[in-house]
């Protein structure tokens, strides 16, 4: 170590020793390397306290200019900065429920919300039943099955009865072939019979067959046609989910 | 507050060397530059966040270098910062050991220049140590070596500035807390191996 004080060093870097001083001090210099390495430890130091409050003064002005930035972005473009948000959230909405109706829509979900057919009962009237829709009342589809060779190809009402049956037992393409007779005979006839009713069952029965093309434009059909019965049991997400049926199909 | 932007390079480096505005000067660079190196960092796989961390040091290490007087007149203050943005933003990706720094290409017109940012890039990093230990001072100490040696004041207005009783009491306390940051520094087997390096080259 050295006997040379830290202001007597101080003093020589701001070149305020005397002259006699300063030579003494420099061929000390030139012996000494500890008192070398004390005089540049000292101006490092001297450099990194005034650095410490340029480092600050460079800090605080880099948060105002960033923060005076971003309150000007958002300023230039409020409106659209809000509609991006509100189109990005919307965006993700939509394809979150895409994927959820995607995932969860299957050939069973469809047909399991269609209403099975109740023949009208009238309270505080006798009614008369035929065999046949005793038979679907008391939810017998197998003496239905029995009865079917009996029932008249001219008796609608049972051949309508035959098909919903039919539906029941899962037996869609024969319930499609009497609901498709029923609606052609329909087409002949001052009053048709079932014929709201028809259009519905034969959806059931062309879903339960994946017969989604047709499905679908006989949905349309119902659709587009606010005063059938029918009309209410059905929205325009039910046609997405027959298409995407056909997608998954 | 509005700004007259209308300063020449020479004039913001004076601002900066006599300390004179020295606020006004560095927000200018941050306005007039902060951008265009920003978009260097961006361009070359760094974030908004890299780029706001390097582009702080740039300043620091521009003023550290127009204190030595190592800015030339006849380069631009914009191709000084950018030379000391890309050789920071070289090295940081080096240290991330990323190939993007294998594909930068060095012009050789900047070479002088990036050899001066080179070593003061190095000195800065001795510095910054520094500083840390120099935080860890008491406030009393780090407010009288901050009103020396950065605010240039003289020992009268300093005394009655932080109401000390004479200069000879002042003068003693600002001897300890010098020679304190000076021990710890000592201490620090980090800046003792960068300085021993740098005596070598002398």
């Amino acid at each position: 170590m050295n006997n040379i004080d830290l202001e007597t060093l101080e003093a020589y870097l701001d070149g305020k020793l005397a002259s006699e001083e300063k030579i003494l001090l420099e061929n000390s210099l030139k012996e000494d390397a500890s008192l070398r390495e004390e005089l540049e430890l000292l101006k490092l130091s001297r450099e990194a306290i005034a650095m410490n409050s340029w480092a600050e003064l460079i800090s605080g002005t880099q948060k105002s200019f960033l923060k005076e930035r971003k309150k000007a972005d958002s300023k230039a473009n409020p409106l659209w900065s809000w509609a991006g948000r509100i189109a990005a959230g919307l965006s993700f909405l939509l394809v979150v429920a895409t994927v959820a109706l995607f995932v969860t829509t299957s050939q069973n979900s469809m047909v399991e919300n269609f209403y099975s057919y109740q023949i009208p009962v009238m309270r505080g009237e006798q009614n008369t039943f035929s065999q046949i829709q005793d038979a679907y009342l008391s939810q017998d589809y197998e003496l239905i099955e029995s009865l079917r060779s009996q029932v008249s190809q001219s008796d609608l009402e049972s051949l309508f009865i035959l098909a919903m049956a039919d539906l029941e037992n899962e037996k869609s393409a024969l319930a499609e072939i009497i609901l498709k007779d029923l609606e052609t005979r329909n087409s002949q006839l001052e009053e048709p019979v079932f014929s709201e009713e028809i259009d519905y069952y034969l959806i059931q029965s062309l879903l339960q067959q994946e017969k989604y093309d047709e499905a679908e434009s006989r949905l349309e059909k119902i659709l587009q046609d606010p005063s059938h019965r029918y009309f209410k049991n059905f929205t325009k997400s039910d046609l997405w989910k027959i298409r995407i049926l056909k997608l998954k199909k | 507050m509005k700004l007259n932007p209308n300063f020449t390079d020479q004039e913001l480096v004076e601002m900066i060397l006599t300390k004179n505005r020295q606020n006004m000067a560095i927000t200018l660079l941050y306005r007039q530059y902060y951008g265009v190196l920003e978009n260097y960092i961006l361009q070359n796989s760094g974030s908004s966040d890299d780029a706001a961390d390097i582009i702080q040091e740039v300043m620091l290490i521009f003023v550290q270098m127009i204190s030595e007087g190592k800015f030339r007149a006849e380069s631009s203050i914009k191709s000084f910062l950018y030379s000391i943005c890309r050789n920071l933003w070289i090295t940081e990706l080096r240290k991330r050991k990323s190939s993007a720094a294998r594909q930068e290409k060095y012009e050789e017109s900047t070479e002088k220049v990036d050899s001066d940012v080179s070593e003061s890039i190095a000195k800065t990093e001795s510095l910054k140590y520094i500083m840390g230990l120099f935080q860890e001072l008491g406030n009393k100490c780090k407010q009288i070596l901050q009103l020396f040696y950065y605010e240039e004041l003289p020992m009268k207005e300093i005394c009655e500035k932080l109401d000390f009783s004479s200069e000879q009491v002042l003068r003693n306390k600002k001897y300890k807390c010098l020679k304190s940051l000076i021990e710890k520094t000592q201490a620090s087997p980090q800046v003792y191996q960068n300085l021993q390096k740098a005596l070598r080259h002398e």
